[in-house]
C-alpha cells in the first residue's frame, strides 16, 4: 500500500500545530486574559467586577506606581547600554581561539545559566555591610564603602551591576557576529596602518551595529525580566521604593495585595512602555543608518 | 627592492617555507606560481608582516623589516576576496589607509581621485561596494592599494574571484597599471597561464621550496626540474622514463625520442625524458624514421583553433598538438616524432634538469 503524502500546506500546518498550540495557551491567551482583567476588579475570591478604566486612573494617584515608573526607566537607561557594551567588549576580548579564551568564554556565560535565586543570594552575601567580602576588601584598601543596600542610588546601581553580569546570551550573539567578520578586513587594516582604535571605530563597530541595535532593543524587556529577582530578594524593592520596578510592583499587587485587576492594568502599561521604547530605538536606528 | 633571505616559516610541524631566497627588482612584476599548499600565499604574508618569519630576513628597499609591524613596511595588499568594506563608499574604501595614517583631508581627496582616475572609478566614488560589479570591486581594491603609494604591492590571487572574460581584461589592466605606475609588484597565483602572461619573471614554488625563478619563456622552455615541467603549461610537459639505446631514447613500448646531442648520457642509462605537446610532430610517416613511433589516438580535444590529441602507446598516455590541417578520430593510429631540440632530460631520482 502506498502512503499518501499530505499536501505541503497541510503538512506545514500539522508540523506547526504543536508550536501554535503552545503559543496560544501560554502566551496569547494569558495576554488576552490580562487585557480583559485590566478592566476589572478581581481578588481571586469573588468573580471579577467590570471597572472600566478605573485601574488606570488609580495608577496616577498611586505613590508606588509613581515611584516605580521613573525607577524602571532609570534602570533600563543604565542597564541596557551597560549590558550591550559589556557583551560587545567581552566578545571582542575573547573571540580568538585559545585555551585560555575558551575557559574565559565559559566564565562569561556561567552567570546566565546559574539560577537567579542563587545569584541573588550570592550578591546579598557579597555586599552585606557587616560580613560581606566586597565592603571588607574595599575598606581594607582604604576605598570608601558604598551603601549599596541603604541608599536609593546605591540599591539601583547594585541591581544594575548585578544585571551586567547576566549577559551570556548577548555575549554569545556578539561573539558569533564578530567571528563572522572576515579576517582579511582586519589584515588589510593592519597593513594599511590602522590603529586598534581606528579599526574599532571604522570597522568593527559599523559592521556589528545592526546586531548591537537588535540586542539593545531586545534587552529592554530582557533586563527588566532579570531585575525582578534581585529587586525582590536583594533590595526588597527599596530603599524607599528605589528598586520597585514595574514587574515587582505587578507581583506585589497581584500576589501580596490580591489586586489582580490592578496588577493586570500595570502589566498592560509595562507592555506598552516596553513596546514604546523599542519602537523609539528602532526609529532612531533607522534614521542613524542613513547618515552613517 | 624586495629581498628574502633564507626565509623559514613553520605552522606546527608543517614547513610552509623552507629557506626561501628571492630578490625582486624595483619596478619589477614578479609572479609567484605554485599549487595550493605550496607556500605561495605565505610568501606574501611574511613580506606583509601578517606572519613572522621563523628564520631568515626580509628586506624592503634595503631596510630589514623582518620584525617590523605590517604598517611600517610600506607595502599594500590586494586580497583574493578584495576585502572591501561594505559599509563604506568607494571613496572611503580607497582612502581607508590614508585616513588610518591621518593624511590631511585635502591630500587624501587628491590621492583618492588620482587612484580612482587611473582605474576609471572616478564616477563611482559615492557608491557602496554592493552596487558595483565584480570587476569594479576588484579595481577598487587595486585603487586602495595604489593610493598609499607603497614600495611593494602584494597581490594574492586578485583575479580568481572574477569570471573568465573579466579576468582577461583585469589582467591587461594590471599590466597597464604596472607599466604606468612603475610599482614593484609581487603577484601570487595558482594559474600558470596567468603567471606566464603577466610576470616579467616567474617564481615557481612547491612545498615551500623555490623550484625555479626566471623569465616566463625560460620557465616554460627550460624547466629546472620535473615538478616545474609537470606544473607549467596546459597541458603540462609529457614526462616518461626512457633508456638510452642505440643513439635514441626508448620509452615504454614503441615510444622512441631523439637523443639530444651532448646529453652526457651513456648507453643503457635511465633518464626522465619530457617534451611539450607542441614539441612533437604529428602525424608523420614513421617508416624507417629512427626516432618515430606509432601511437593510438585516445581522445581529441578542440577549443576553437586549438586542437589537442591525447595519444596512447606502450601503456603511456601523452598529449600532442597536431599539424593544423590534420584530422583523426579516437582509435586511429598515427605516427609521432619528437626531435632532439624538443626533448628535455631530468634526473630520474631527483627530477633535476640535466
Amino acid at each position: 500500500m502506498k502512503l499518501r503524502r499530505p499536501s505541503e500546506p497541510v503538512a506545514a500546518r500539522l508540523m506547526l500545530a504543536p508550536y501554535a498550540l503552545g503559543l496560544m495557551t501560554l502566551l496569547v491567551l494569558p495576554a488576552a486574559v490580562t487585557f480583559a482583567l485590566a478592566l476589572t476588579d478581581y481578588d481571586l475570591f469573588s468573580a471579577p467586577v467590570f471597572a472600566g478604566l478605573d485601574n488606570f486612573a488609580d495608577m496616577l494617584d498611586d505613590p508606588a506606581f509613581r515611584a516605580a515608573l521613573p525607577a524602571t526607566l532609570a534602570f533600563v537607561a543604565l542597564a541596557v547600554p551597560l549590558r550591550v557594551a559589556g557583551a560587545l567588549a567581552l566578545a571582542l576580548l575573547l573571540h580568538r581561539s585559545s585555551r585560555a579564551a575558551s575557559v574565559q568564554r565559559s566564565a562569561v556565560f556561567l552567570p546566565t545559566v546559574v539560577p537567579d535565586i542563587a545569584i541573588a543570594l550570592l550578591w546579598l552575601f557579597l555586599v552585606n555591610p557587616l560580613y560581606g567580602p566586597l565592603p571588607a576588601v574595599l575598606g581594607a584598601v582604604g576605598l570608601p564603602v558604598p551603601d549599596m543596600l541603604t541608599t536609593s542610588a546605591g540599591a539601583l546601581l547594585l541591581v544594575v551591576a548585578m544585571s551586567a553580569f547576566a549577559i551570556g546570551e548577548g555575549f554569545v550573539i556578539a561573539l558569533a557576529v564578530r567571528r563572522e567578520l572576515p579576517e582579511e578586513l582586519y589584515e588589510l587594516a593592519r597593513v594599511e596602518g590602522a590603529t586598534p582604535g581606528f579599526t574599532f571605530r571604522r570597522l568593527t563597530l559599523p559592521l556589528m551595529a545592526p546586531t548591537l541595535s537588535l540586542l539593545a532593543v531586545r534587552d529592554v524587556a530582557l533586563s527588566l525580566q532579570f531585575a525582578f529577582v534581585p529587586a525582590l530578594l536583594v533590595t526588597g524593592g527599596g530603599p524607599d521604593r528605589a528598586t520597585t520596578f514595574l514587574p515587582l510592583l505587578i507581583y506585589r499587587n497581584a500576589f501580596e495585595n490580591g489586586r489582580y485587576g490592578y496588577a493586570a492594568a500595570i502589566t498592560v502599561v509595562t507592555f506598552a512602555l516596553t513596546a514604546l521604547i523599542a519602537a523609539t530605538q528602532l526609529r532612531l536606528l533607522r534614521r542613524g543608518r542613513l547618515s552613517v | 627592492m624586495l629581498v628574502l633571505e633564507d626565509v623559514e616559516k613553520r605552522y606546527g610541524s608543517l614547513r610552509a617555507l623552507a629557506g626561501l631566497s628571492l630578490a625582486v627588482g624595483a619596478g619589477e612584476l614578479l609572479t609567484v606560481l605554485g599549487p595550493s599548499g605550496s607556500g605561495k600565499s605565505t610568501v606574501l604574508r611574511v613580506v606583509a608582516g601578517l606572519e613572522q618569519a621563523d628564520a631568515g630576513r626580509v628586506l624592503i628597499g634595503g631596510r630589514d623589516v623582518t620584525r617590523t609591524a605590517p604598517a611600517q613596511r610600506d607595502v599594500a595588499m590586494v586580497f583574493q576576496s578584495f576585502a572591501l568594506f561594505a559599509h563604506l563608499t568607494v571613496r572611503e574604501n580607497i582612502g581607508f589607509g590614508l585616513a588610518a595614517r591621518r593624511t590631511p583631508a585635502a591630500e587624501r581627496e587628491r590621492r583618492v581621485r588620482e587612484a580612482a582616475e587611473v582605474l576609471g572609478l572616478a564616477w563611482l566614488l559615492h557608491r557602496r561596494p554592493h552596487a558595483l560589479s565584480g570587476g569594479e570591486r576588484q579595481r577598487v581594491a587595486l585603487a586602495r592599494a595604489l593610493a598609499g603609494r607603497p614600495a611593494v604591492l602584494l597581490m594574492d590571487e586578485p583575479l580568481s574571484n572574477l569570471d573568465a572574460p573579466l579576468r582577461e581584461r583585469a589582467r591587461a589592466e594590471i599590466r597597464r597599471l604596472h607599466r604606468e605606475t612603475g610599482a614593484t609588484v609581487v603577484y601570487v597565483t595558482h594559474d600558470q597561464a596567468e603567471a606566464l602572461s603577466l610576470g616579467e619573471r616567474v617564481a615557481v614554488l612547491d612545498e615551500g621550496i623555490l623550484r625555479q625563478v626566471g623569465e616566463p619563456d625560460e620557465v616554460y622552455e627550460r624547466p629546472s626540474d620535473s615538478f616545474v615541467a609537470g606544473f607549467v603549461g596546459s597541458p603540462p610537459m609529457n614526462l616518461l622514463t626512457a633508456r638510452v639505446d642505440d643513439g635514441v631514447l626508448r620509452g615504454p613500448g614503441p615510444i622512441t625520442l631523439a637523443l639530444p646531442a651532448n646529453s652526457g648520457l651513456v648507453p643503457h642509462e635511465d633518464v626522465l625524458a619530457g617534451f611539450r605537446p607542441e614539441g612533437a610532430r604529428c602525424p608523420v610517416a614513421v617508416d624507417g624514421a629512427r626516432a618515430g613511433f606509432s601511437a593510438q589516438v585516445d581522445a581529441v580535444e578542440r577549443a576553437g583553433h586549438e586542437r589537442l590529441w591525447y595519444l596512447a602507446a606502450g601503456g603511456h598516455r601523452f598529449a600532442v598538438r597536431p599539424a593544423p590541417d590534420a584530422r583523426a578520430a579516437p582509435g586511429d593510429t598515427v605516427g609521432v616524432a619528437v626531435d632532439a631540440a624538443a626533448v628535455r632530460l631530468f634526473e630520474p631520482a631527483s627530477g633535476r634538469a640535466r
